[in-house]
């Protein structure tokens, strides 16, 4: 790099570019095997997960470094893990209400792959009012009101299973402008993402979903 | 990332222009990091299995072959000294890989040598804490790096390891040059956070 900024990024950011110039690492291939684990567990005693419980990659899970994971595949609860059914339990409880009180008004969430359409409902006392459409796995969104965000936020797009038991990852599908279109990953399985969901997303690095969801409605049959 | 704290903390009122938005208590948005601050049970091993892979590789280039050891003791250092956990300072894996660096020094002090990778930018009589900042440092960035959103990840890469200005890298991927300026600045803010998150 050798324009104006350099010397003024070099003023700010010199131990992150010193570091940056001795080259590419690559990220972490090599997962613990289960015996460490294991003896984490008998280390700590009763206060985590029983020994005998097989650590995720003995579950079929590769090892996939969390740097090398999409947007909104980790950082999410495990809803069936049955290790903690003390604080956990509490936490359930505690927000079993507070779900249904948001699955309710929004309706029961239709299957299909195509020709449906989801009107967003602003939340939380936002102006802003939108729609998807989605037809063979390309969603199309069209939004309106939302306020530009000038703190390095963006506005992210995501599909959420919130049907059943057990909520899964929410899935990122993109940073959402006032209209796009989005195609769908082959590997989101649209009979169970049926929510459509927009955030507003941080300028932390953090690709979970925030939690701060500003526009929400179900896919249903158009 | 503060969903599951707003469980039972009180909601803030909404501002005129911009009103706070809805943060929805579900279980399926509480982070690790919230779960670990709550001292959620269940949570260890979910982080062992989320960032395992990051601190055995830090380990294994600090300790060669007692790797997994430092792996066990990082882990339970984690459990135990979780209250210290701030996410405000840097991510899991900032935290985690700054335990790591500690653990580290500490085994190496004892067993009476160096790192198992040498660096040869070591200086010092105390070889060991510069040696071993050297190379959590880099694996720090490594993953905080590739943790960035693609395009600003893009953006510093090209910068740094392809060596482009920056009206090339906005040649190079169609953007307008104060976007490619705005990603580089908050690609290394992001950086630097990390780095700073492993070093507390």
């Amino acid at each position: 790099m050798s324009d104006p900024e350099r010397l003024e990024l070099e003023a700010d950011f010199g131990d992150v570019i010193d570091l940056l110039r001795q080259g590419k690492v690559e990220p972490p291939s090599e997962q613990p095997g289960a015996h460490v684990w294991n003896a984490i567990a008998e280390g700590l005693g009763d206060s985590v997960a029983p020994v005998e419980e097989p650590v995720l990659q003995d579950a079929g899970r590769t090892a996939v470094p969390p740097s090398a994971r999409p947007r909104g595949a980790g950082n999410v609860v495990s809803l069936d893990s049955r290790r903690s059914l003390g604080r956990t339990f509490a936490i359930v409880t505690a927000v079993a209400a507070a779900v249904l009180l948001v699955a309710i008004p929004l309706g029961l969430a239709l299957s299909g792959e195509s020709g449906q359409r989801a009107e967003l409902a602003a939340l939380g006392g936002f102006g802003g009012v939108g729609a998807a459409e989605l037809e063979d796995r390309t969603l199309v969104i069209d939004l309106e009101g939302l306020e530009s965000l000038d703190d390095g936020s963006t506005y992210d797009l995501w599909l959420l299973d919130l049907d059943g038991d057990t909520p899964q990852d929410p899935r990122w599908i993109g940073q959402a402008q006032a209209d796009g279109a989005f195609t769908i990953p082959e590997d989101v399985d649209l009979t169970e993402y049926t929510v459509v969901d927009v955030s507003i997303e941080p300028d932390d690095g953090d690709p979970a979903h925030s939690g701060d969801s500003i526009l929400r409605g179900d896919l249903k049959e158009a | 990332m503060n969903a599951l704290a707003l469980v039972t903390e009180p909601q803030e009122a909404p501002q005129a222009a911009m009103p706070e938005p809805v943060r929805y208590p579900f279980l399926v948005l509480a982070t690790l990091e919230d779960r670990l601050v709550v001292g959620d049970e269940s949570v260890l091993r979910e982080i062992f299995d989320e960032y395992g892979a990051l601190v055995l590789s830090i380990a294994r280039r600090l300790v060669g072959n007692d790797a997994e050891d430092l792996v066990q003791q990082v882990f339970m250092a984690a459990w135990k000294g979780r209250d210290r956990f701030d996410p405000s300072k840097g991510s899991l894996a900032a935290w985690l890989s700054g335990i790591t660096r500690f653990k580290a020094i500490d085994h190496l002090r004892a067993a009476g040598r160096r790192p198992s990778v040498p660096t040869d930018q070591v200086e010092g009589l105390d070889p060991v804490e510069p040696a071993v900042d050297q190379v959590v440092d880099r694996m720090v960035l490594a993953a905080a790096l590739a943790s960035l959103p693609d395009a600003r990840r893009k953006v510093v890469e090209l910068g740094f390891f392809h060596d482009l200005s920056h009206p090339e890298i906005a040649e190079k991927l169609d953007l307008p040059l104060g976007t490619v300026k705005s990603h580089m600045r908050r690609g290394l803010e992001a950086l630097q956070r990390e780095l700073r998150g492993s070093r507390v």
